[in-house]
């Protein structure tokens, strides 16, 4: 009978035409930048796939379930036909094992066509709508060939079977080199062997903004081949799910940014194609199809507007959810940064801004002697050169801030009365940089890095302590790349510390009132601190209610990565939506635990829920104690 | 009758007001990037002082491209050398006032002078177009205050300083700073000493005192005076219907002579 | 008699505008002397400067604006009377035309020019009539308001003209012996012996002066006619709503209190004034994003500001500090604009706006006809 070998022929077809794919995909990814990388890698793929990927996946079980039983069904019925067929091997029990596979993947692809039925609207549609009938196509076929009886099988029957084999195949082998979505399951194992953050698989939170070499012109991605190749390869392992866009501040204020749609369009950059066939949400404000682009070809305008670029708040929502691990905040960044160092292209008021910060070491263009001021009143120490110091105070730019000065007094008032020995850093102290490096002014932050790493070497002390996560992050992630290596503590965890050990009496708090807790972007998603504000507010008997985005899932105040600066537009703003997640829990404080959140949030006009920082609500169970 | 013209601008060193570090004169950074737009890459930037000059490598990110360094002593009055280095440029721009040093707003009009030339202050833009005599002529827009905005004609070659509000992108870039450069001019042993009389300086830490006159009143009439002396603070005005709340509003504006009928 | 003073109840008093009576001090006091009369001081005569013949001559020259000087031009005049000794004379060289008396700012002398109107750009004819001004006069002093208007510019021309050598321009201080200016942006106070050129920054003269000049009009020199070199084309027409916030001199702005978008823009276009908002107007969509005002928004100073239905956030009160006249429209008499303004009309601010709008029309075209009679 002819049928078997047919299946054979049709299977060194399918892994040839998979291999010129994955040749032509690949050519395109060495288009982009060099990268460490090892071969040995693609060991850990199983690991990391059923740990690291499914951890993500596993947030929503209706299609973490699916796609164990699509994927891993066509991942056995494919291991089989290569031993059955591919070997000639035509033994009678193995195709048994090869119709149970198909069954399995039959059922998956039935409750994918059940969820595209109604899809969410974060789904893209378009040729991902195919996938539940070819793939159908694909185990209705191979189950049909490998079962029947060959003299039960009409050679109608049989022809009908090849052309349905014949067309999952085709989904399943073309998907790589026509880029159509089944590109996903090699560029997605691919990618999680060749990471670009491979710490990420090992327990470490990875959110460090990789430097630039800038005394090698290294400015930033200026065209999708500035990538580095394992990026480009990342951007097509992206399923389009559309998890990103759903989490992402900006969209949901309507700024013209989407996630997923970025990635989408680095795609159609990598592969000299367009934006014709997305088949998802747009950029909120800017239509789809007039955006085309090649691996040398400038990304900005004409494949991404810079209003897009410039409205993300570097969150990393969209990381935390992206189960294909894709790191957007890496390559959005990467393209400011051509713009910022190689044109001088930034919006708003960012500008005067990182001027400000090159001329004067602050945000705001102030003395930097002005910086302690609100301290002077309260006997603090300066810290200076030969006088050791247990902690010391690192204040950042809400040190200017008369609303923020009342946080910062707050927390000097906790620590002296936990008789902890610390010193205020004083004039010394620079901005960290880490505005400008989020805007992509690598120079900028690099300039700030070392002068402060220069103050903080003359200095000796054990650790420093902030208020601010945003420079929590620089000292403590990013610093070390240039040399900089502190122990690094927030203020929440402190004031945890303090009091677990006894040295902090906390009074039960007068604070009746409705509370909810807001994370930190940078202290929450950057640093993975959710737990320490949490059992201060509960030593203070306070119960927390829980917004319905918290913890490394919280939403932004929309007052990271430059985002207040370049104020792109969009139909709301961001705090106004953090606010109304909290209006929804019936909160009448929200606690914070930054200076950038209680001015975001602070700047909600109309009536709002009163916004106070945890190391307020400490001190005044202080007070009242007393 | 010539095919091309020549632009400069003139780049100071500037100094942050609060720090003092050494930046891109703002005003000249304008001027700059005003002269860029009008001459493109034939633009030439000079600037009268060492190669050393911090500032200078602002300037470079902000696009000069290359910049010239005549040397001239920071003792001695730059406008004579200036003014003999750029005797063949068409246009030369400046910003109205250095921020670093007198600030004095006098140079554009000492270069204009001694180059027999006119000059045109707070110029907002500038057009050069070929006339009919096959000869450029320039149009220039000038701030007015209040929003006023005046055009002015000139011919060839003249001084133009320019105001901070022209309509010009300062933008910063850091690759352009690598890749500029510094050129420095011959000396050209020009020395004038400067023409003004001598000061003392001292850091600003006081308000300035206003000049008043030595009023022969009593105390008395001082006391009186202070007596009827409108009292500060402001107006509520709570009763009465909207029109005589509008009249209210009126009289307000035109006691303070805010309006002009 | 006994020692003990006794307190005439008929002492003379006079009223102060808020109705209370003062005790006028010093005076001994008849019976029903000045008894309840209003004091008003500023009707008394002052006496002039000085009686002697000028034997030198300090010079002001400001343009006029619209008939009158401004404050800054003022200042220019009154230094050059406060620094002169009695036997010098102060001769006022006012560019443009003057409907106004400026004896009360220590003029003696008083040239008025009105071709040399601020609105043409005419360098070198000014520079002629000035200088014929100067041989005739040989002023010891000369001072200038050191502005936009043209003063600065024509100072200039004229300091690098001549005097390079005494000259100080943006002048903060000065008296008889030195004058101060700032250098390094304003880090550094340079002091100097009085230079024959002064250029004066707004706000360094006290205008209220204890005496007056003898304010005679004197005719201007006869020059031979002058050719510009460069061509005044005239000034550009300008819409008030096209004007950028940072420059306009009047705005009306509007926050939550203004339903009626179009009702402000009738108001601002009825009293030449530009239009900004609130954040608050500026996120409901009410009004264009550059027109915010505030901290997050546009810094201002105008002379004249109206905050129509503002409540006054602590930003936005930072981004009109320098706004000379506050004028507010609210319903909520404790709102902090309140504290901020220098006028408060509570109510509505609909009605008040249509209210404003029919008087200021009425008031218009009164004015007008007024004009005309005149």
């Amino acid at each position: 009978m002819w049928v078997a070998p047919a299946v054979t022929v049709l299977f060194w077809v399918s892994v040839a035409t998979l291999a010129m794919g994955l040749a032509r995909r690949s050519a395109l990814w060495r288009a982009g930048r060099e990268a460490p990388f090892a071969w040995s890698e693609l060991l850990a793929v199983p690991k990391r796939y059923f740990i690291d990927l499914h951890h993500v996946v596993a947030r929503d079980p209706y299609i973490a379930k699916t796609h164990i039983a699509t994927a891993g069904g066509a991942i056995a019925a494919l291991v089989l036909v290569a031993l059955n067929y591919g070997l000639v091997i035509y033994a009678r029990l193995l195709d048994w094992g090869i119709l149970l596979a198909a069954a399995v993947m039959l059922a998956g692809t039935y409750f994918v066509w059940a969820r595209r039925r109604e899809s969410p609207q974060r789904l893209s549609r378009g040729a991902w709508n195919r996938l539940p009938h070819s793939l159908a196509a694909f185990a209705i076929g191979l189950a049909i060939l490998v079962m029947a009886p060959p003299q039960a099988l009409s050679l109608a029957i049989a022809v009908f079977a090849l052309l349905l084999l014949l067309a999952g195949s085709a989904e399943l082998t073309l998907g790589i080199g026509a880029g159509s979505p089944m590109k996903h399951a090699v560029a997605g194992l691919l990618h999680l062997a060749f990471h670009p953050r491979p710490e990420r698989f090992s327990g470490g939170r990875s959110t460090a903004l990789a430097p630039l070499a800038l005394a090698n012109r290294d400015f930033g991605v200026a065209k999708p081949a500035d990538f580095l190749w394992t990026e480009l390869l990342s951007f097509d392992a992206c399923v389009e799910c559309g998890k990103c866009e759903q989490s992402c501040p900006a969209f949901a204020a309507r700024q013209p940014l989407n996630p997923k749609k970025l990635i989408q369009d680095l795609v159609a950059g990598l592969s000299s194609s367009s934006d014709v066939a997305y088949a998802g949400r747009p950029y909120p404000g800017i239509s789809i199809g007039a955006h085309r682009g090649s691996p040398d070809q400038p990304i900005v305008p004409k494949l991404i507007e810079a209003e897009t670029v410039w409205s993300c708040t570097t969150c990393r929502a969209c990381v935390e959810e992206c189960p294909m691990l894709i790191e957007h905040v890496d390559a959005i960044v990467g393209m400011r940064r051509s713009l910022n160092l190689t044109q001088g292209d930034v919006p708003g008021t960012a500008p005067e801004t990182l001027s400000n910060l090159r001329e004067t070491g602050t945000q705001g263009g102030y003395a930097k002697s002005a910086r302690y001021n609100w301290a002077i009143d309260l006997d603090v120490p300066e810290a200076q050169p030969g006088k050791p110091v247990d902690l010391l105070l690192f204040a950042g730019e809400g040190a200017f801030d008369m609303r923020y000065q009342r946080t910062l007094r707050a927390l000097v008032k906790s620590l002296k009365a936990a008789r902890v020995d610390f010193a205020i850093l004083g004039p010394r102290e620079c901005d960290t940089g880490d505005t400008a490096r989020r805007l992509g002014d690598e120079a900028t932050f690099q300039a700030l890095a070392r002068q402060n790493i220069a103050i903080l070497a003359a200095l000796n002390f054990k650790r420093i302590v902030t208020s601010d996560p945003h420079v929590l992050h620089s000292l403590r992630n990013e610093y070390p790349a240039f040399g900089g290596n502190y122990t690094v503590i927030h203020h929440t965890a402190l004031l945890a510390e303090l009091a677990s050990q006894g040295k902090l009496k906390l009074g039960k708090t007068t604070e009746t009132r409705t509370l909810t807790y807001h994370d930190p972007c940078y202290l929450g998603r950057y640093n993975g601190e959710t737990q320490a504000p949490r059992d201060l507010l509960r030593n203070l008997g306070i119960e927390v209610h829980e917004m319905q985005r918290s913890g490394l899932r919280a939403r932004c105040c929309g007052g990271g990565g430059g985002a207040p600066l370049t104020d792109i537009p969009g139909k709301q703003r961001i705090p106004d939506i953090r606010m109304a997640d909290a209006r929804e829990v019936g909160a009448d404080v929200i606690a914070v635990a930054c200076p950038q959140c209680t001015a975001m949030l602070e700047g909600v006009a109309g009536a709002r829920a009163e916004i106070l920082d945890i190391a307020e609500l400490v001190a005044s169970s202080l007070e009242a104690q007393q | 009758m010539r095919d091309t013209f020549t632009v400069a601008a003139l780049a100071s060193a500037g100094r942050h007001p609060v720090s003092g570090a050494p930046r891109a004169c703002r005003a000249d950074a304008v001027a700059m990037a005003l002269g860029r737009r009008i001459a493109g890459d034939a633009l030439r930037v000079v600037h009268a002082g060492t190669a050393e000059e911090q500032s200078l490598q602002d300037y470079l990110a902000l696009g000069a491209g290359t910049i010239e360094v005549l040397p001239v002593d920071p003792s001695t009055d730059a406008a004579p050398a200036l003014a003999d280095y750029l005797r063949n440029v068409d246009i030369i721009l400046t910003g109205g006032n250095a921020e670093f040093g007198r600030g004095s707003g006098l140079l554009p009009y000492a270069l204009a002078e001694a180059l027999k030339r006119p000059v045109i202050a707070n110029a907002l833009d500038v057009n050069v177009e070929r006339n009919a005599d096959a000869d450029w002529s320039i149009e220039i827009r000038q701030f007015l205050p209040k929003g006023q905005r005046r055009r002015i004609a000139c011919p060839l070659p003249l001084v133009v300083s320019v105001h901070p509000r022209a309509p010009v992108e300062l933008k910063y870039a850091y690759a352009r700073r690598m890749s500029g450069r510094i050129d420095v001019a011959p000396d050209q042993g020009m020395v004038a000493p400067l023409l003004q009389p001598e000061w003392s300086v001292e850091i600003a830490s006081r308000r300035p005192v206003r000049l008043k006159a030595q009023d022969g009143k009593s105390a008395h009439a001082r006391m009186q005076s202070a007596i009827v002396s409108e009292a500060k603070g402001g107006v509520v005005a709570f009763e009465g219907t909207t029109v005589d709340k509008a009249q209210v509003m009126l009289n307000y504006l035109r006691e303070h002579r805010l309006v002009d009928f | 008699m006994s020692g003990v003073k006794r307190i005439d109840p008929r002492r003379p008093y006079c009223l102060s505008p808020s109705g209370l009576r003062r005790i006028v001090l010093g005076e001994s006091g008849g019976a029903g002397f000045q008894f309840g009369a209003m004091a008003r001081p500023h009707k008394k005569v002052k006496p002039r400067r000085t009686h002697e013949p000028a034997k030198h001559w300090h010079m002001a020259i400001a343009h006029s604006n619209r008939g009158r000087l401004d404050d800054h031009a003022r200042e220019a005049v009154a230094a050059s009377a406060i620094l002169a000794t009695p036997e010098i004379g102060v001769i006022a060289v006012i560019l443009g035309d003057l409907h106004e008396d400026i004896a009360a700012l220590g003029a003696d002398r008083i040239v008025v020019i009105p071709e040399l109107d601020a609105a043409r750009f005419q360098p070198q004819r000014e520079e002629a009539v000035i200088q014929a001004l100067l041989d005739e006069y040989q002023p010891a002093q000369v001072l200038m308001p050191d502005n936009m208007l043209g003063d600065g510019d024509l100072g200039r021309r004229l300091i690098a003209k001549h005097e390079r050598a005494a000259a100080a321009t943006h002048v903060v201080e000065l008296d008889r012996q030195h004058v101060s200016v700032r250098w390094n942006s304003g880090t550094i106070f340079a002091k100097s012996i009085l230079p024959r050129f002064v250029l004066l920054t707004p706000g360094t003269v006290d205008i209220e002066l204890p005496f007056v000049g003898a304010g005679e009009q004197t005719a201007p020199p006869q020059i031979s006619s002058v050719t510009e070199v460069c061509r005044d084309l005239g000034l550009e027409p300008t819409e008030m709503s096209d004007i950028a916030l940072e420059e306009a001199d009047f705005i009306v702005s509007a926050g939550n209190g203004v339903r009626n978008v179009e009702t402000i823009d009738t108001l601002a276009r009825t009293l030449g004034a530009a239009v900004g908002a609130s954040r608050v107007a500026v996120d409901e969509g009410k009004l264009p994003r550059d027109k915010q005002i505030g901290a997050s928004g546009k810094t201002v100073s105008a002379t004249t500001y109206f905050a129509i239905g503002i409540s006054g956030a602590v930003q936005h009160l930072q981004g009109i500090k320098s706004c000379r006249h506050v004028i507010a429209i609210n319903r909520d008499a404790g709102a902090p604009i309140v504290k901020r303004a220098d006028l408060t009309v509570i109510g509505d601010a609909e009605e008040l706006m249509q209210a404003l709008i029919t008087r200021v029309e009425q008031a218009r075209n009164q004015g007008e006809a007024g004009e005309v009679e005149r």
